[in-house]
C-alpha cells in the first residue's frame, strides 16, 4: 500500500510539476499559430542544416520552457514548415538554454561554475549535431506521426517543390502566393484545417484571433494533457519499481557514475527549472561529468515527455534522437571525467 | 516501394553511421582510463593576510575526496589546531583558537586520495598543493603624550617594531575607533589652534596602510579563475586624513563605530539651543541624520550593527539605527550600563547599580537566565571577551580603606563558566586608565597616566584625561596572555613596559 502511495505522491509531484510549463508551451504554439506569419518567420530562419540546427537550439532564449512545454512549441514548429534542424534543435536545447534554467543552474553550482557553461555549451553542441543528423532526411513523412505528416506536408513540401520549379526567384517564397493556392483545401482534416486557419489569420480581426487563441490553447492542452497524464504515470510507477538507490548504486566511478546519473535523469524527469538543484545534493559523491551528464540529458529525455514526443514522432525517429543525445552525452561527459577534472 | 528502401532512410544511414563512430569513439576513450588526478581547486586563505575574524578557511577539491587520507596528510606550519568538517567536495578547517598576529603560515597538502579510486582499489594520489598565508601584524594605536607626539594619534606595528605618527600636527585627537578592517582610524579632534574649546572636535578618519588584503575577501572571478585586479592589493599610504564630520552646527560629544564599520553613531548638541541633544546616525555618502530617542548618556553600537544600547534613565535602551523608528526595540530596566558585547553578538556585559551603592556585573546572553559576576564597592571601568568567549578581561577598581576616598584599579580575569575571578595586574592609583585586549586574545595593553601636579593652567592643547586632568607623561604597559587554548586558566605572567610614552593604547584589530 505505500509503494501506491509513493507512486501516487510522485505521479501527483510530477503532474503539478510539468502543468504549468505544458501550458505555458501551449499558449506559446497557440500564439505562433495565430500571429506569427510562419512565412515570414521561416524565410528569416538560416537554411543551412548545420546553422539552422544551432538558431533552432537558441530559440530557447525567447519560449522559456521547460521540457514539458517545449514539445506543443516544436510541433508547432514542424507543423508550420520550419526546416527540421531547427525543431529538433529547439525541442533538445529549449529546455536548458533558456534564461530561466541558465539562473538556475547558475543559483545552484556557484562554486563550480564550469558546470554551469559547460551544461550549456554541451546541450547546444549535442542538439545542433541531432539537428543536423535529422537535417538529412528531407521527407519527414516516414519519422512523423500521420497528423503532423499531413500538415508538414501540407506546408512544407509544396514551397520546396515551387523552389525546385522556380530555384531563382526569390519573390515565390513570399506568403502571399502559397495562400493563392485554392488546390490544396481540399482534405477536411482537423490539423489541416489549423493550418489553413493560421494562414488566413492574419486577415482576421483580433478579437476573432484571440477566440482562436483560447480554443486552439484548449484543445492542445486537452490533447497534450492527457499524455502527459499518462506519462507522468509511467514515469511514476518505474521510480517505484525501480527505487533511486538502485540506479545510484551502480557505482561512483568516472564511468559508472555517468550511466547512474543518466538513468537517473531518464527516469526521475524532473523538470529542466529545478534539476540543477537536485543535482546539488548528488555533488558531494558523484563526478562532475557525471552531474553534467544528468544535466544535459535529462532536459533532452524523460520518460513523461516520451508520451508527449509521441504525439510528433514515430518511436524510430525518437529512438534515433534519445541514442544520439545520450551516445553524444556519454561520449563528451566522459571524455570531462577522463581527462579534464 | 520496396522493404528495402523503407529501412534504408537517408537518416538511418547518417545516424547508424553516426552512432556506431561514437561507439568507437566511446570505446577508445575507455581504453585510455582514467588520465586525471584529483586536485585543490582553491583554498580560500591563499596569499592572504587573515585577522581574529577569519575563523575557517575553505578547501575545494576538483573531485570528492578520501576524507581520511586529506585529514591525515593536512600540515600547517607553524600547527594551527581545528576542526575539520566536510560538505561534499569542500572542507572547511575550523581553527579552535585565533591565529596569533604577526605569523606567516606553510599549507601543504600532498598524498591525499580521491574517494573514486579508493573505493577501486587503485588509489590515486592528488596533485600536490602547498599556500602560504599569514597574519596581520600585531599593531596598536595610542595617543601620544611626549614632545612631537603629543595629542597625535600613533601607530605602532609591533611584528615589525616599526612607529609610525598619524595624525598631523595642528590636530588635538580626543578618542578613536579602529575600522573592522583595521586599514582606517575614525578619531574625534580638535584644532590645536583653537585654544579655547575642547568641545569643538570634528569627526576625521585617517588611514594606517596596513592591514590590506584580508582574508575574508574573497575575490574569484567567473570560472574560478583569479581575477588580476584585486582592489585591496594597494594598500593607501599611512596618514591620509579624511573629514566626516564637522561641528559648524552642533558639537559632537561622544562618538561609536559599528561593526561593520557602515555606521557611526554620535552624541550631538546644538551649539545655539543646548537643549537639543541627542544621538545622530552618520552613514557612509548620506547625511547625518538625527536619531529618534530620549536624551540618554553612554551608548553602544550592538554587534550586528542594527541598533544601539544607550544608558537612558534608570535603564538601557535598545534603539533602532533607523532614523525613522518610533519606538526603541527594548528596555532593560535592571541595567545602568551596557559595557560590551561579544563579537557574535549572543553575550554581553552589563552593569547595575544596586541601591546599596555598590555595582554588580551582569552577563547576559542571548538564552538563559542573566548572571551576576561580581559585585564590588568599587567601580567597573570595562570589560572585553576573549575570542573564545571563555574568558572577560575586565578593569576594575577596589575601594581602598582609607581616610581619602582612593580607588585602586586592577585587571582581572573572570571565566564565564564557573565565574572565578583571576586578578591579573594591581595598577597604581590613577581615575582614567584603559586596557584594550588584542584580538587574538594574546595580550592586554593598557595605559599608566600621570597627571599634571602643578596649579599653574597647563596649555590648552595640553592632552587630557577624560576627567579633564591635563597629562604630564604616561606610560604603554603590555600584559602578555598565554593562548586561551592551551591553559583554560589565564596563567599570570608579569607586565612589560613599552618605551611608548602614551596613554589610550587600542589594538588594531
Amino acid at each position: 500500500m505505500s509503494q501506491f502511495n509513493n507512486a501516487f505522491t510522485l505521479f501527483l509531484s510530477l503532474l503539478v510539476e510539468a502543468m504549468p510549463f505544458l501550458l505555458l508551451g501551449v499558449l506559446l504554439s497557440s500564439v505562433l499559430l495565430l500571429f506569427i506569419d510562419e512565412q515570414q518567420l521561416i524565410t528569416k530562419l538560416p537554411k543551412n542544416p548545420l546553422l539552422g540546427a544551432l538558431v533552432g537550439s537558441m530559440i530557447g532564449f525567447l519560449f522559456p520552457v521547460c521540457e514539458c512545454g517545449n514539445v506543443p512549441v516544436a510541433r508547432r514548429l514542424l507543423m508550420q514548415g520550419v526546416p527540421t534542424p531547427v525543431a529538433i534543435g529547439f525541442l533538445l536545447a529549449a529546455p536548458t538554454v533558456n534564461p530561466i534554467v541558465i539562473w538556475a543552474t547558475w543559483t545552484a553550482f556557484r562554486d563550480q561554475p564550469e558546470i554551469v557553461v559547460l551544461r550549456i555549451l554541451l546541450s547546444l553542441v549535442i542538439a545542433t549535431i541531432v539537428g543536423w543528423v535529422f537535417s538529412v532526411q528531407k521527407d519527414l513523412k516516414p519519422l512523423l506521426q500521420p497528423a503532423i505528416a499531413k500538415s508538414w506536408e501540407y506546408n512544407f513540401v509544396p514551397k520546396q517543390e515551387l523552389k525546385k520549379a522556380t530555384p531563382t526567384s526569390p519573390l515565390l517564397q513570399s506568403g502571399t502566393f502559397l495562400l493563392n493556392q485554392p488546390g490544396q483545401m481540399v482534405r477536411m482534416d482537423a490539423t489541416v484545417l489549423q493550418a489553413s486557419l493560421a494562414a488566413t489569420a492574419p486577415n482576421k480581426p483580433l478579437s476573432d484571433r484571440l477566440r482562436l487563441l483560447v480554443d486552439n490553447t484548449i484543445q492542445e492542452l486537452r490533447e497534450l494533457g492527457a499524455v502527459l497524464v499518462f506519462g507522468s504515470a509511467i514515469a511514476a510507477f518505474i521510480q517505484v519499481a525501480v527505487p533511486r538507490e538502485v540506479i545510484l548504486s551502480l557505482g561512483y566511478g568516472p564511468v559508472t557514475s555517468i550511466i547512474a546519473m543518466m538513468i537517473l535523469a531518464a527516469v526521475v524527469s524532473i523538470c529542466s527549472t529545478v534539476d540543477s538543484f537536485f543535482a546539488l545534493s548528488f555533488s558531494a559523491t558523484f563526478t562532475s561529468g557525471s552531474l553534467l551528464a544528468f544535466l544535459i540529458f535529462g532536459p533532452m529525455i524523460d520518460l513523461k515527455a516520451i508520451g508527449l514526443m509521441l504525439s510528433i514522432f514515430k518511436p524510430k525517429a525518437i529512438i534515433y534522437l534519445f541514442a544520439l543525445a545520450a551516445q553524444l552525452t556519454f561520449l563528451f561527459t566522459l571524455f570531462i571525467n577522463l581527462q579534464i577534472i | 516501394m520496396s522493404v528495402s528502401r523503407k529501412f534504408l532512410q537517408p537518416l538511418d544511414r547518417v545516424a547508424l553511421t553516426l552512432m556506431l563512430v561514437l561507439s568507437v569513439l566511446i570505446g577508445l576513450l575507455l581504453l585510455q582510463g582514467d588520465g586525471v588526478a584529483p586536485q585543490v581547486r582553491d583554498f580560500s586563505w591563499d596569499g592572504k593576510a587573515i585577522g581574529a575574524e577569519d575563523t575557517a578557511f575553505i578547501l575545494n577539491f576538483s573531485r570528492p575526496m578520501d576524507t581520511k587520507s586529506v585529514e591525515e596528510n593536512l600540515q600547517i606550519d607553524p600547527p594551527l589546531p581545528g576542526k575539520i568538517s566536510w560538505a561534499g567536495r569542500r572542507m572547511a578547517y575550523t581553527l579552535l583558537t585565533p591565529a596569533p598576529y604577526g605569523n606567516s603560515y606553510q599549507f601543504n597538502l600532498h598524498s591525499a586520495k580521491d574517494r573514486l579510486s579508493v573505493a577501486e582499489n587503485s588509489p590515486k594520489v592528488m596533485q600536490p598543493f602547498s599556500s602560504r598565508f599569514r597574519t596581520r601584524d600585531r599593531a596598536f594605536v595610542y595617543l601620544g603624550v611626549e614632545e612631537d607626539e603629543q595629542g597625535r594619534l600613533v601607530l605602532y606595528n609591533l611584528s615589525q617594531q616599526q612607529k609610525t605618527i598619524l595624525t598631523p600636527r595642528d590636530l588635538v585627537v580626543v578618542d578613536f575607533k579602529p575600522y573592522p578592517d583595521g586599514q582606517k582610524v575614525l578619531f574625534s579632534a580638535t584644532e590645536r589652534t583653537n585654544s579655547q574649546d575642547l568641545l569643538s572636535s570634528q569627526l576625521y578618519t585617517v588611514t594606517t596602510g596596513i592591514n590590506s588584503d584580508s582574508g575574508t575577501q574573497m575575490t574569484q572571478g567567473f570560472l574560478g579563475l583569479r581575477l588580476p585586479f584585486d582592489a585591496t592589493a594597494n594598500p593607501e599610504p599611512p596618514g591620509k586624513i579624511n573629514l566626516i564630520l564637522d561641528n559648524k552646527e552642533y558639537q559632537n560629544l561622544k562618538f561609536d563605530l559599528s561593526a561593520d564599520g557602515q555606521k557611526i553613531v554620535v552624541q550631538r548638541v546644538n551649539q545655539q539651543n543646548p537643549g537639543e541633544f541627542g544621538l545622530w546616525l552618520l552613514q557612509e555618502n548620506k547625511k547625518p541624520q538625527q536619531l529618534n530617542s530620549q536624551p540618554g548618556g553612554d551608548f553602544v553600537i550592538t554587534p550586528d550593527s542594527a541598533s544601539v544600547a544607550v544608558a537612558q534613565g534608570e535603564g538601557v535602551g535598545i534603539l533602532p539605527l533607523q532614523t525613522d523608528a518610533e519606538k526603541p526595540l527594548d528596555f532593560l530596566p535592571e541595567y545602568g550600563m551596557v559595557l560590551n558585547f561579544s563579537r557574535d553578538g549572543a553575550q554581553a556585559t552589563m552593569v547595575k547599580f544596586n541601591s546599596d551603592y555598590t555595582r554588580s556585573l551582569f552577563l547576559v546572553t542571548s538564552q538563559g537566565e542573566p548572571q551576576e559576576l561580581l559585585r564590588t564597592t568599587g567601580s567597573i571601568k570595562s570589560c572585553q571577551f576573549d575570542p573564545l568567549r571563555q574568558n572577560l578581561y575586565c578593569l576594575l577598581t577596589q575601594l581602598l580603606e582609607k581616610e581619602e576616598y582612593e580607588e585602586q584599579p586592577y585587571l582581572v580575569a573572570i571565566d564565564l563558566k564557573t565565574g572565578n575571578q583571576k586578578p591579573l595586574v594591581i595598577l597604581p592609583d590613577q581615575r582614567d586608565v584603559q586596557m584594550s585586549l588584542a584580538p587574538d586574545g594574546l595580550a592586554v595593553l593598557f595605559d599608566q597616566v600621570v597627571a599634571a601636579t602643578d596649579a599653574v593652567n597647563p596649555a590648552a592643547d595640553v592632552p587630557r584625561t577624560s576627567d579633564g586632568e591635563a597629562i604630564a607623561t604616561s606610560r604603554l604597559w603590555l600584559l602578555p596572555l598565554l593562548s586561551p587554548a592551551s591553559s583554560p586558566q589565564p596563567t599570570q605572567m608579569q607586565p612589560e613596559q613599552l618605551p611608548l610614552p602614551g596613554f589610550h593604547p587600542r589594538w588594531l584589530p
